[in-house]
């Protein structure tokens, strides 16, 4: 990624940053501010420096210092985000919070724990597993991930079909916005909102409006069992008529997971998972809840899933059949590391009636431009994980994929869905935020904007276009 | 019936931004004792002509509608595909339409375990201040595309612009609901909740008042049949009027004499030592208190519990309806206001006596 030309940091800057940080909290040798300078995106630009603050006063002192000195700052969890929010496109500072890893209170109680923002998803897991609860939201990459990245991205996984996202699953915030004030939003009582809702507001901002120094999280009690299902069906047509069935019954499963007949083949050419030879389309479904409840919980299922598209109905209960069920599910990712290790992967939504156009849409548009398109995801709220089998280093296979994407996101949108469930926009997908979002929509976004950030100095030219 | 006034809307408040006239946004004016009282020479826009459920479709489980329709017809229409709104939104004296339903941003006995409307708000299209129309969100349960406003537009007590038309997430109504009954105080139930609280079972609300706790179970049988086995406690003959009245504060408590607060607490908070009668909803996370207590005491009280209070149904804007902003916050709350309605025509002083 090209950076123009910086002007070197002031010093002034510098004495004070090592000032409130102290020496071994600040890194100003490019070699070793380099490692801040990329997420998990194709993206990297080069910090000037990177400070790690341990608590929200330093934050706090650090927002003041650029904003008086006009340098861009970005917020940094641990890196893991996928559309290069995290990498900062003008130099400046990089703020990680990786070093703010302190778990402040677990409240069983009141159901709640706070924790500082570079407490990783895992932790707060495990802190909250020791009491009985869990935080629903659950992406893929929860060893790794901050909570603060969690925050910024309203990051989620199979779960949010049953338990939401973030922002259904945060009571409140310890913040400072850009412009340097500090915020405290929402309360320790379920959710209350005074005033207007900042808490909503600020989570899904991706860091362009306050950088989270705290959160409250609201814990949920671990179910007492689980059970598993592996359905497969002739066609996608089937199984998204099934998706819906299963949707509008009262037993909301706690996963539904969804892979294309691409994906299957995959997992065929790659593993030895028996499935059905004319399977076009997967399910994993999960349910939760009491154990007395559950052999009628998978009867409401199984009768929601039944069609004339249905080709097999498994379930698992012991540990091992469930390990044996998910094994189909899980050869994909290294069936696809395989093929193509620097694929291009999105996640785009779609209403649930409108998958099968969606997969269709998405064959034509692989045989159009010759790029194999796999595809797998949370079927449940619609939400499908595209992936483009490319190679990024081939500079015509690079030129077919943009065309392509931009198809894709043109397919989408028809279909009334949006860019992004869960990913975010960062850079990626900043330019293609006009099609979905209005102008007046935009415009009042970016005055938000400037609210919060008055010098810009957040995050810049990230996540909402100019 | 179905009317699309948009147009009309839009005009008026291009006029109105025009000529700095303010507005009273309004549905059926049944929450127009909530809130601070607004000056009644301001012109009335009301949407109860604006009409119409634009979009139903019971399998994505998401209906759109215009916001002057009336919250029970929408009732009715997810009745007959056997959905609801899962966060249980009060009618007072049985009226209340879409629009006020999400500018008020208030929820039911269901709330703490089925989530709130903001919970279910996916998308909003409205007018802000100057009569632009914007849209927000959408129909999908997943869009991380820029920041959320709908969440922000529900609560905002129409001080932000006037909702069109919204698309609400629905839920497929349970199997089965009863609701049982045990003699226990405050300070029982308060322990119980507790107790209950670690475990994942199938309660859809719970409240304690006049020294009898109730919990209302809803899922399948066996679900249902656990946690009552699990609760004990005797069953409650038409529950669904129960909770129907402490929904729309049809029950006696809510005609006793003093005035009536509403604090938000965390729920394992002790009961506070307040005069006046309470009934704890939400497991303990709302308590209604009729009382003539002043309000620094109950404000002043509920903060050092981290908690707020809000007046319900104040007489006039001698106290303050809402609990009072830090000032950081009161701030961008201002300049929010700003964003959305810069010459400040919609709803003035509704919300704070700031703007
Ligand atoms: C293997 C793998 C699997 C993944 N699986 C999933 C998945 O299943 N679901 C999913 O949603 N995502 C997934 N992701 C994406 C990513 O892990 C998540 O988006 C995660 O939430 C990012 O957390 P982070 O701490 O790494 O944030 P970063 O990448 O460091 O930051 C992300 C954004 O948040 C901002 N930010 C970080 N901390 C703060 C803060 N404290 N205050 C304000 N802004 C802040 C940053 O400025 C940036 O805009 C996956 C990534 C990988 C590599």
């Amino acid at each position: 990624m090209s950076v123009e030309m910086q002007e070197p940091l002031p010093t002034t800057f510098i004495t004070k940053l090592i000032e409130c940080v102290g020496e071994k909290n600040l890194l100003t040798d490019k070699n070793e501010c380099w490692n801040y300078g990329y997420d998990n995106s194709r993206g990297h630009a080069l910090p000037q420096a990177v400070a790690f603050a341990i608590s929200h006063e330093q934050v706090l002192t650090i927002v003041g210092l650029c904003n008086q000195h006009k340098i861009p700052l970005t917020t940094r969890g641990r890196g893991t985000g996928t559309t290069g929010a995290t990498v900062p496109l003008h130099g400046g500072l990089v703020l990680s919070l990786e070093r703010m890893n302190k778990i402040i209170r677990v409240d069983p109680a009141n159901r709640l724990i706070v924790a500082e923002a570079g407490v990783t998803n895992k932790e707060i897991q495990i802190a909250a597993g020791e009491h009985g609860f869990f935080w629903p939201p659950d992406p893929t990459s929860a060893a790794f991930c901050s909570i603060g990245g969690n925050l910024a991205y309203n990051s989620a996984g199979p779960r949010a079909v049953k338990y939401g996202t973030p922002r259904d699953n945060v009571l409140g915030l310890r913040a400072v916005s850009g412009a340097g004030d500090e915020l405290r939003t929402g309360t320790f009582t379920t959710k209350g909102v005074v005033g207007y809702d900042l808490t909503r507001l600020i989570i899904g901002s991706e860091g362009t409006l306050a950088i989270i120094t705290e959160a409250t999280l609201k814990l949920t009690p671990l179910p007492a069992s689980k059970r598993t299902m592996r359905v497969v069906y002739n066609d996608i047509f089937s199984a998204s008529q099934a998706v819906a069935a299963i949707m509008a019954q009262p037993v909301t499963p706690c996963a539904l997971e969804f892979i294309d007949h691409a994906a299957i083949e995959m997992i065929r050419d790659f593993s030895t998972a028996k499935l059905p030879d004319n399977a076009g389309a997967l399910l994993m479904i999960e349910v939760d809840g009491p154990n007395s409840a559950m052999s009628d919980a998978v009867d409401s299922i199984h009768e929601a899933a039944k069609n004339k598209g249905l080709l097999s109905f498994d379930e698992a209960t012991s540990a091992e059949e469930i390990a044996a069920l998910w094994a189909t599910r899980k050869a994909l990712s290294p069936a696809l590391r395989k093929v193509a290790p620097k694929k291009i992967n999105e996640d785009v939504v779609v209403p649930v009636s409108h998958i099968p156009e969606l997969i269709n849409g998405l064959e034509k548009l692989a045989t159009q431009h010759g790029i194999k398109i796999v595809n797998f995801g949370h079927a449940g709220n619609g939400n499908i994980h595209v992936n483009l089998l490319i190679d990024p280093d081939d500079p015509v296979e690079m030129k077919a994929a943009h065309e392509c994407l931009d198809e894709v996101f043109t397919l989408v949108l028809k279909l009334e869905g949006s860019l992004s469930g869960e990913h975010g926009v960062g850079i990626e997908k900043r330019d293609y935020i006009p099609r979905e979002l209005d102008k007046n929509a935009l415009k009042l976004m970016q005055s938000i904007r400037l609210e919060f950030d008055p010098e810009k100095i957040l995050n810049q030219d990230k996540t909402l276009p100019d | 019936m179905t009317q699309d006034l948009s147009k009309e809307f839009q005009e008026k408040i291009e006029d109105c931004f025009d000529n700095s006239r303010c507005i009273n946004i309004c549905g059926h004016d049944s929450k127009q004792f909530y809130g601070r009282t607004i000056n009644n020479q301001y012109e009335k826009l009301s949407t109860i002509e604006h009409q119409g459920v634009i979009d139903y479709q019971p399998t994505e489980l998401v209906i759109t509608v215009r916001s002057g329709t009336p919250l029970a017809e929408v009732e009715s229409v997810l009745d007959e595909k056997n959905q609801m709104f899962a966060f249980e939104p009060p009618q007072f004296n049985q009226q209340g339409t879409i629009g006020g339903m999400i500018a008020s941003g208030l929820s039911g006995p269901a709330r703490p375990f089925a989530g709130s409307v903001r919970d279910a708000v996916l998308g909003v299209s409205c007018l802000n201040g100057k009569g632009e129309k914007l849209v927000y969100g959408g129909q999908v349960m997943k869009n991380v595309a820029g920041y959320d406003i709908s969440r922000l537009m529900t609560g905002s007590m129409g001080t932000l612009g006037l909702i069109l038309d919204a698309s609400i997430k629905v839920m497929p109504k349970p199997e089965q609901t009863i609701t049982l009954v045990l003699e226990q105080s405050a300070e029982q139930a308060l322990q119980t909740w507790q107790k209950l609280g670690n475990q994942a079972l199938a309660i859809s609300a719970s409240c304690q008042f006049n020294e009898q706790l109730y919990i209302r179970l809803s899922g399948n049988a066996a679900a249902v049949k656990h946690a009552q086995s699990m609760i004990g406690g005797e069953p409650l003959k038409e529950d669904k009027q129960f909770w129907q009245q402490l929904r729309d504060h049809e029950l006696d408590f809510f005609q006793g004499p003093g005035s009536l607060w509403r604090l938000s607490l965390a729920g394992a908070t002790m009961q506070l030592n307040l005069s006046g009668d309470t009934l704890i909803d939400w497991a303990g996370a709302q308590r209604w208190i009729k009382t003539d207590e002043s309000d620094n005491v109950i404000r002043h009280l509920c903060e050092s519990h981290g908690g707020h209070a809000a007046l319900f149904a104040p007489p006039d804007n001698k106290i303050e309806a809402f609990h009072p902003l830090a000032p950081g916050i009161a701030l961008l709350h201002k300049q929010l206001k700003q964003a959305f309605d810069p010459v400040g025509i919609l709803n003035p002083l509704r919300m704070t006596a700031d703007y």
